[in-house]
């Protein structure tokens, strides 16, 4: 509560359950133990669940009574994780289709993935995002964040955001970069400005590997770099603000403090796709 | 004896399939020794999980360049410090295929990824070219009449040229310089949004290959050629 809230400048913190069941005995962060959380500052936190197709029938039921316990408006899917013989999941597989539209059915629409590297089979690229473009098309009235902005295949999901509206990029993991790499972290975030616009990219500190506090503070103070301006332009303090919160917030109906909301509609209109599939 | 200046030479064609860059200039060579036309050399990557398609590519291409040295006779590579070092080091010891040194966990050989890689390797190659050709005032619509036989001779044109030529795409004086990965030209009026993807693809690349020198450097305790510690 002290790093997030009273020196962090948090309003309202998403948590984001991962269960990696496999490795912890209790879970790295699940629902339940979030909840705890919750409860005793309901206004602080929103809460999100998961799911994991591979329990089928009885989780997409578990899973439905999380949603009717909780009331969660996110889940957070983690696609790498292992289970027993199984060494990740599709969102196209037939059980988390079944999944997805579950969500839509229950309201639960925003879905946050962390692709982790494709464990098989092992020919393919370890960091194919494929499925996300196709359940995007698939379930267009659900939001998928993708968690890491894709990365290390930013071009990847460039390609995937400028094609489908409902896909956005979330920052955690990358944001440090902004103090290894400024440089860096100024061509990824204006490459993310450029094909998925400011109205989707949303901020992230992954607390507890980084804390929320210094991440704000450098961000608020971050300039693209005056040599790359001409090419990348600027960082101007209302896209700061949308991807710092605003963003987050009509994703999550968060009310936003007075005077702090900015205008939609700054997201790039590409009506020529780009002419180079790389992937196909 | 073969001079040492031959192998480095033959492992200096080996890239990384994703980076572009020679496993040489990386620093992925960590030992090189060579008896009587027996050679052994070590790669080291820069993390215990690295993607081991790719590194098996590496260590398969590794051993195939040296094997070209005339007088080298037995070529032995040893991938070290990886989670699948026993697997590829003996399967490719062994020259068995990548479905045969990982059984039940690959359903294909590597063709196609390596394929898709060399792709965005091109497109990046010519959007630098490009960039170059430009210079600080032109527009990319200009460079729809552009043919091979314009190109300058600058390291930006050979690089470029190498690739296409490896991807089999026309090499005729005529032919033109902008063309998607599998060939087609670019229209003009598209080239701008054309190198403006391959521009992304070139920062993904550019991050990924600082983000390995930065983690081999740490990991090695070796200088880290751009200075950062991650």
């Amino acid at each position: 509560m002290h790093d997030l809230f009273e020196i962090g400048y948090v309003d309202v913190g998403i948590f984001q359950p991962t269960y990696l069941s496999d490795f912890y005995v209790e879970g790295f962060n699940t629902t339940e133990r979030d909840a705890v959380l919750k409860e005793k500052h309901p206004d602080k936190f929103i809460l999100n669940t998961s799911f994991d197709p591979r329990y089928e029938q009885q989780g997409l039921e578990e899973f439905e009574e999380k949603v009717r316990r909780w009331n969660p408006k996110g889940v957070k899917l983690y696609t790498a994780e292992w289970k027993g013989d199984s060494k990740g999941w599709k969102l196209t597989d037939e059980w988390a289709l079944k999944h997805l539209q579950k969500c839509l059915d229950l309201g639960v629409t925003n879905i946050h993935i962390h692709k982790g590297p494709t464990i098989w089979p092992l020919n393919k690229d370890a960091f194919d995002v494929s499925d996300v473009d196709d359940v995007a098309t698939t379930f267009t009235d659900l939001k998928f964040i993708v968690e890491h902005v894709g990365l290390p295949r930013l071009e990847d999901f460039c390609w995937i955001a400028v094609q489908e509206p409902n896909v956005f990029g979330g920052l955690a993991v990358a944001m440090p970069f902004i103090y290894t790499r400024p440089r860096y972290f100024a061509n990824l975030i204006g490459e993310l400005l450029y094909w998925a616009g400011e109205d989707r990219i949303l901020f992230s500190s992954d607390y507890a590997l980084w804390q929320p506090k210094w991440l704000v503070e450098m961000f608020v103070d971050f300039q693209i770099p005056e040599d790359m301006q001409s090419e990348l332009g600027e960082l101007t303090p209302n896209i700061k603000r949308k991807i710092l919160g605003v963003n987050a917030a009509r994703l999550y109906d968060i009310p936003i403090p007075e005077g702090m909301d900015v205008a939609d509609g700054t997201t790039p209109e590409i009506t020529d796709k780009p002419p180079v599939p790389v992937g196909t | 004896m073969i001079e040492r200046a031959a192998l480095l030479a033959a492992l200096s064609k080996v890239r990384d399939p994703e980076l572009d860059e020679p496993l040489t200039d990386l620093g992925f060579v960590s030992a090189l020794e060579e008896d009587e036309g027996r050679v052994t050399a070590r790669l080291r990557l820069p993390t215990y999980f690295c993607a081991p398609n790719f590194a098996y590519l590496m260590v398969t291409d590794a051993k195939k360049a040296l094997l070209s040295i005339p007088g080298v006779t037995e070529v032995n590579i040893v991938l070290e410090d990886h989670f699948a070092s026993d697997e590829i080091n003996s399967g490719v010891g062994a020259n068995e295929s990548f479905r045969a040194t990982f059984e039940g966990l690959a359903n294909d050989e590597l063709g196609e990824l390596r394929a898709l890689f060399n792709r965005k390797a091109f497109l990046v190659r010519q959007e630098k070219l490009c960039r170059e050709v430009l210079g600080a005032g032109g527009h990319p619509e200009d460079l729809s009449s552009l043919r091979l036989a314009d190109l300058p001779s600058s390291p930006a044109a050979e690089r470029y040229l190498e690739r296409r030529a490896e991807l089999g795409l026309h090499m005729s004086p005529g032919a033109p310089v902008v063309v998607t990965a599998n060939g087609t030209r670019v229209a003009g009026t598209r080239i701008e949004e054309h190198l403006r993807f391959a521009r992304t693809i070139r920062i993904s690349v550019e991050g990924n290959a600082g983000l390995c020198r930065g983690l081999l450097a740490t990991r090695y305790g070796i200088p880290d050629p751009e200075g950062v510690t991650i």
